[in-house]
Parts: structure tokens; sequence; C-alpha cells
């Protein structure tokens, strides 16, 4: 059997940590700029009214169709919007919605996978093969036909995404929920006689949020990018919300002659989509080293 | 791990003992070069066979580790390629040790089979590292590590993760070909018993530290310094059963640490104020007994 | 003296691999049974059958005069009086909890007038103490901890229901000798103060024999020897009880 070194018991261990993060923070430079964009598409989304120059549905008709300017830096759009204006209030928009449906899919994912993984037998077979046809749809098919099914707005475009995306959360509790469920801690619990639901929300699933953790910010860009596809499509949120992709699809026919109205929500898309990535990359190999690609 | 000396001569098994965290795994590993960069020799050196091997690159370490230096893990899973047939794996090893074509190597390995007490050879050879217990695989281990031959072998807690009676056979087999072999076996272990069960000499580490070292007779019989003592009588077979064990308060201090006096002196229940601030003298006891105490030295 | 814990013929097959094999025994109150064996020798599994975790295929365990299992159900009278100690510290501590509910834990499924009163703050410390554990302790994580106050912090949720019966299974295995030799010390005294009764799984026959006064010598699922532990060390009947005791290393043969 293995001897475990012994420590010494006031050894600080959290200092360590601490030190240690710092250090892989800084051999990954990549996870810092994931932070920064993060960072700056948070503070702008919070503060929206303060830094927005001026109101994103105010229509201005005489002003419509501008170019880059001063006083309208991303131009305008065609009933005289400021596009700014409405690049930063639909960060709010595609970070509220993205954020609850993660959230929605790893709390309800993430509770089913727990309960099926330390359960097993039967309970976990029928849930597993329900997540296994979730998951032979396309996500992309799958959120479409659902919004469509549901009407589309912006609350059952961000329901949609939290369906397709629990399976992904399911088969992740669920494996390490398994195991979880074989450690001694678990065994010990079982033999106080505490019931099962105890055991699940004290130890299951606290033992097994790392990974749901790094998966929500690792699936936060996808989210964000498919409520701008379902927006792009007309599932999503309808105009004149300021939402990126509805924004590109009404910009698309003024591509050519207005090129600034659908490149600017396409960059404020690129730029989110790619910092949630870094940052979910980053905290996967600082907090779970065994998986880390 | 600071100023560790040690000498084992051919024919001999030197058993390095000591708890968790005395860095006994550390002194063997450190021989072997298989310690990162962080972890630098800062201080002497390691000679084998007349050749300071702290001085050479990592890559003619490498030619010392197999050949010249043999080595036997606590877990013997993780020393076996878990796909091959345990004859192909001895055929490769031997085959390169000895430079000889697979036809040539496989009377060797059949040999070698039968040195570490399989009574089939053959039958082994085909099989796979799965199919076997873990004392066959232990076994099997040794007779890798042992194919060059090398003349030094070095064994990390190698029964620790085995039944007693599977530990007792391997013990014997271990004491047997080192002397058939003529080889200098390093033994690193916890158990006092393996101790007084096979080796020659042994070395008390505590800390990083050599705290005594000697013939296990001087060690087991007649110990000098107070860890060695009270480490003896924390064992559950010194006393009778209504007796209480000798417990040593505390624990192991951090190794990163720098302390200037004796690194026991904390849990010591002899020390004495020159304890805590200069480090101890080495004594030499007898022609082989060495202990670095204040106490004894009173 | 009044029996404790009886095991009446149970066996228990996983597959085909018959893991225990009608074996028997009882546990008098106040003593220590030692359960010895190696790997596969089915330690565990009676352990498991004990504490809830397997049904018997057969055969009956009593614990105060009444049946644990009833038609593959486990029931107990009454909460807390029967409590485990497991071999490994590192993986018996759940690493997200503090100290103080890790040593509460048992105290879930007791009445709500026992429990407030157990998780007392004055309460809580003296058990700290009597373990050999310091008040500022208690709002730690296990990973703060080294290998033998992991097990301290075991034996304290043990005792917290006070318990009449603890199964300690391989208690000391994973630490160092030392280390080893304090845990035993606070069992065996912990035993003289609370009238406690050990089952002592091991497969360290030294420890086995310091610990217990009686000894049943376990043999692939079969209890191949019984007997106090003066017999079984000193006059040996069966050949693996023999095999045993000259396997154990560097044993002086006195």
């Amino acid at each position: 059997m293995e001897m475990q070194v012994e420590k010494p018991v006031f050894e600080p261990v959290s200092v360590q940590r601490k030190s240690l993060l710092w250090y892989k923070l800084q051999k990954n430079p990549m996870t810092l700029v994931g932070i920064l964009l993060v960072t700056a598409l948070t503070v702008i989304a919070i503060f929206a009214p303060c830094i927005a120059p001026s109101d994103p549905v105010k229509i201005n008709i005489l002003d419509r169709l501008e170019a880059p300017s001063v006083k309208h830096p991303f131009g305008t759009d065609e009933v005289g919007r400021d596009i700014l204006t409405r690049v930063i209030y639909g960060a709010r928009l595609s970070l509220g919605v993205g954020i609850t449906a993660v959230v929605i899919a790893g709390l309800i994912g993430s509770s089913i996978g727990a309960v099926s993984g330390y359960w097993g037998g039967t309970v976990d077979q029928i849930i597993m093969r329900i997540m296994d046809i979730i998951l032979s749809f396309p996500t992309l098919v799958l959120a479409m036909t659902l919004a469509a099914t549901l009407g589309p707005n912006l609350i059952n475009a961000m329901l949609a995404i939290a369906v397709v995306k629990i399976p992904v959360y399911v088969r992740l509790a669920r494996s390490e929920a398994l195991s979880v469920r074989e450690r001694l801690y678990v065994k010990a619990a079982k033999t106080f006689g505490l019931p099962d639901w105890y055991i699940i929300i004290r130890h299951i699933i606290p033992n097994t949020i790392t990974p749901v953790i790094i998966q929500t910010t690792l699936d936060l860009g996808d989210v964000i990018l498919l409520v701008a596809t379902l927006g792009f499509l007309g599932l999503g949120a309808q105009p004149p919300q300021p939402e990126w992709g509805t924004m590109i699809s009404t910009g698309f026919k003024h591509m050519i002659d207005q090129w600034w109205y659908p490149t600017f929500p396409g960059l404020a898309i690129f730029l989110a989509v790619v910092g949630f990535n870094l940052l979910g990359d980053g905290l996967r190999d600082i907090l779970d080293p065994k998986s880390a690609r | 791990m600071d100023r560790v000396s040690l000498s084992v001569d051919r024919g001999e098994i030197l058993a390095i003992v000591g708890e968790s965290g005395s860095g006994k795994s550390v002194t063997a590993l450190s021989i072997l070069g298989l310690l990162d960069k962080n972890a630098k020799i800062e201080q002497g050196n390691i000679v084998f066979d007349g050749t300071d091997l702290t001085k050479l690159s990592t890559k003619e370490i490498q030619k010392y580790r197999g050949k010249r230096i043999g080595m036997v893990f606590q877990e013997p899973m993780t020393a076996l390629h878990p796909t091959m047939r345990i004859g192909d794996q001895l055929t490769n090893v031997i085959k390169r040790h000895h430079k000889l074509t697979k036809k040539e190597s496989h009377p060797i390995m059949l040999e070698m089979l039968k040195d570490v007490h399989f009574e089939e050879p053959e039958l082994i050879a085909q099989k796979y590292p799965h199919e076997l217990s873990g004392g066959m695989r232990q076994r099997i281990v040794i007779a890798l590590a042992m194919s060059a031959p090398p003349e030094l072998l070095i064994a990390d807690e190698p029964t620790t993760a085995l039944d007693v009676t599977i530990q007792a056979e391997i013990l014997t087999l271990m004491k047997e070909l080192t002397q058939k072999y003529n080889i200098a076996v390093i033994l690193i272990t916890h158990d006092l018993g393996v101790v007084r069960e096979v080796s020659d000499n042994v070395c008390v580490m505590y800390a990083g530290k050599i705290l005594e070292k000697g013939t296990t007779k001087e060690i087991l019989d007649n110990p000098k310094h107070p860890y060695t003592n009270l480490l003896l009588r924390a064992l559950p077979d010194q006393v009778n059963p209504g007796e209480r064990l000798q417990e040593i308060e505390g624990e192991v201090p951090d190794l990163k640490q720098h302390l200037p006096g004796c690194i026991f002196s904390s849990r010591c229940p002899l020390s004495k104020d020159e304890c805590f601030i200069k480090a101890p003298p080495q004594l030499s006891l007898s022609e082989t007994q060495m202990v670095h105490c204040w106490e004894v030295s009173r | 003296m009044e029996t404790l814990l009886q095991i009446q013929n149970i066996s228990k097959v996983f597959g085909n691999f018959q893991a225990v094999n009608n074996v028997s025994f009882k546990l008098k109150k106040g003593e220590t049974f030692g359960l010895v064996g190696e790997s596969g020798s089915g330690k565990t599994t009676i352990a498991n059958m004990i504490i809830g975790i397997h049904a018997p295929a057969d055969g009956k365990i009593k614990f105060q005069n009444q049946s644990l299992w009833e038609r593959g159900k486990y029931n107990r009278k009454e909460h807390g009086k029967m409590q485990i100690v497991f071999q490994d510290p590192q993986s018996s501590l759940d690493p997200r909890m503090t100290v103080r509910k890790i040593i509460t834990e048992p105290l879930f499924i007791l009445p709500s007038s026992i429990k407030k009163y157990k998780s007392k703050e004055e309460n809580l410390v003296n058990l700290m103490k009597r373990v050999g554990l310091q008040e500022e302790h208690l709002d730690r994580n296990p990973h703060e901890f080294s290998g033998g106050q992991r097990q301290r912090i075991a034996i304290a949720r043990a005792l917290i229901t006070d318990p009449e019966f603890i199964l300690l299974d391989e208690p000391t295995s994973a630490l160092d000798v030392s280390v080893q030799a304090q845990v035993l010390n606070l069992l065996k005294d912990l035993q003289q103060e609370k009238g406690l009764t050990y089952l002592f799984i091991s497969h360290n026959m030294s420890v086995i024999r310091y610990m217990c006064n009686r000894v049943g010598v376990l043999y692939k699922g079969n209890i191949v020897e019984i007997g106090t532990t003066k017999d079984i060390f000193e006059s040996p009947k069966h050949p693996y009880t023999k095999k045993l005791l000259s396997s154990i290393p560097g044993m002086q043969k006195n």
C-alpha cells in the first residue's frame, strides 16, 4: 500500500496553492488574454448605460447608415441607431442569455449526472440513453427545432440552448460520480445510515463540481455563438433588440455598401467567443491537470 | 536532503530505513538520476565503482541505469508492459544487455525465470502480466532488474504491496540472488521486520538525514540514537499486549526548513539546548556503527 | 459475558467467486476480536456485510440480539451504535468538508435533540482533545492533516454517536510505525474508558497480537482457525496459521 507523506500540520497549503496558480498563469499567457477579454466584456455589459454614447433603440432617421465617424465610431444602422451603443448593449444580452443558459444546463445536467452515476443500474441506463438521443442530433439543428417549436423569442432560444447543452454536463458529472461513489467517505456515509439524497448533495455533487465549472466556461463561448446564430436565423432575439446575431442578420443586406453594419457586431461575437474559449482552456489546465491536452 | 553518505559492498544488502518523509526514496532516486531538476544534490557526491554519478549528464546516467544499476519498485505493474508476454519482455532486455539475438537470449530468459523460482518457466513466459498475481509480478520485475546482471540493485519497498506470506518468499529470493550474482543491494523500507530478516547493514534516516548506521545486529539490538530506540519500541511485536507502545510525539519536520541543530531535536525526549543550536557530531562507536547525536557524545 | 455481535454461517458469492464461505464467530461485549487474513481472504467482504454494504447470500448477522439483514434489507434498531474506521485516511474523509462537518456527519440521522446536544461546541472540543487533536483543527480541511491525524479525525467521527461497537478495518496499515503506535494506544485507551467492543481486521500479525483478545484466521473465505490470541500465536493448529506466523519478517522467535 501507499505510504503517504506525513505533512507537517501547520504548513499553510493555501499560500502554496496561490503561488502555484500564479505560476501556471504566467506560463500560459493566452489565459491572461482570455481573462482580459472576458473581464472587459463583463464590465461593458454591467456598465452599458454609463458607457454607451446614446440609446440603443432611439431612432434617428436623418442619420441613417452613416459611416464610422467621431460622433458614431461604429457608424449607424438603417434607422439611424448608433451601432456602438447597440453592440455595447448587445453584450448584456449575449452574456446574460449565455450565462443563464449555461447555468441552467450545468445545474440540471450535473444533478442528473450525479444521480445517474451514483445510483447506476436501470435509472442510469435510461438517463444515459435519453442523453445519447439528444447528443445524436447536431446541436444547432436541435436548438433551431426547439426554438422554432417554442416560438421565436430570446427566452425560448435560451431554454432551447440549455436543453441542447444538458447532455454534456450529464456525461461529465456522471463519469466523475462513478469514481466519487467508490471513495471511502461515501461508504462511511452509507454506514451512518444517511439517505441517498443526502449523500448525493453532500458528497457526490461537491466532489464532481470542478470539471463542471471548467466545462461551463468552455461552453460559454459556444453558447454565445449559438445565441447569435439563432438570432441571425430569426429564431432568437427579435428586432429591435440589440442582439449581435440579429444585428448581423439585418445588417447582412447592407454588407457591400455599409460594411460597418454587420462587421462590428461580428467582431464582438468573435472576441467574446475567443475570450471564453481561452479562459476555459486555461482554467482546465490550471484546475484539472489530468485532462490537460 | 543533505550530507548523505552511504556505502554498500558486493554480496551485501544495505537497508535504508525510515518513516515516510524521511528522504529514503529520494536518496535512492538520486543515485539513479531520476530526480527532477529542482531537487538538486547540493552537497556530497554519489560514487559508484569509482565514478561520481553526480558529475554525469542525464544521458550518461542512462547507461548505468538498467545495465549496471537495476531497480525494483513497490508497484510491479508500473515496471511491466501490460500487453507484452513475460517472455518477450525479458528477452528484449537480455538481448539489449548482452547484445544477443532473440534466439540466443531465449535459454537465458528461461534460466532467469528459474532463478526467480518459477517451476515452469516456459509456461510463465507465455503469460501476460495481468494473468499473474502480485507476488509473481514482483518476481518478474526482479528477474528484469537482474537480467544484466547489474552490480547494484535498488529495491524501493519491494514487498510493501504484497501479502506477508508472499513477502517472505520475495525476501528469501532477494537474499539468495544477492549471493548468487554477488551484487550490492540497497533495500529501502519502512519495515524493521524486513530489515531484521534480510539486511546486513542498516542506515536509519530521518527527515533527509542519516541518524545512525551500522550492522543490522548493532542497530536492532543495540541502538544508540534516541530515534532508533523509540522506533523499535513503537513496534507492536516488541511489547506484550498489556504494555503501552512507545509513541514518538509530533511529526516529521518540513524538509524545506533549515534547522541549525539536530533534525530530531523537536521530537526527542532527551534533547537539551545544544541539540537545537548545533548540528550533532558524528561519532564512531565501532568499526561499523556510526551515530549523529549529542546525547551519545555526552 | 454478553454477546454483542454474532455472525452465523454467513456466505457471499460474487459471480463464480466464493468470497465468504460459511463463516461464524461471536464478539463478546468489551473484547477485541481480530480477523486476520491476506488479500482475497474475504475479510473486507465480511466487514461490508456487517456494516450494511453487501447483503449476505446466506446466514445471519445479529447485533444486540437483533438480526441486521432481513430479506436483503439492512435494518438497525438504533443508529450510531455501530461505527467503522477505514484503512485509508486519505479517502475516508471528504476533502470538501471541514473537520467539524466531517465528525458531526453521523449525527444527521439521529433525533434532533441528541443531534443538538452532541454538536455543541463544548462537546466537539472535548472529543477533539480526547483523540489528540486541538480545538482550532475543527475548521480546517482534511488535506491540511497528516495521515495519523486524519485517522484521529476518523476515530472522532466514529465516537461521536457513542457506539457500542467499532469495526476497525486495517486502521493503521497506511501509517508509519511511530504514528501507528499512537493510534493503537489511543484505540486501547478508548476501549478501556468507554467499554467499546472492537472487530479488528488486519493482515499484520504483530498488530493483531498486540490488540486482540481472540483471533479468527481467514483463508480463502473460510475461517480456518479461531481461538485466543495466546493459543493462535503459541500453538497454532492449522497449517495456514503456521505459515502465516512463520512469514512475519524479523519475528524474534522466542
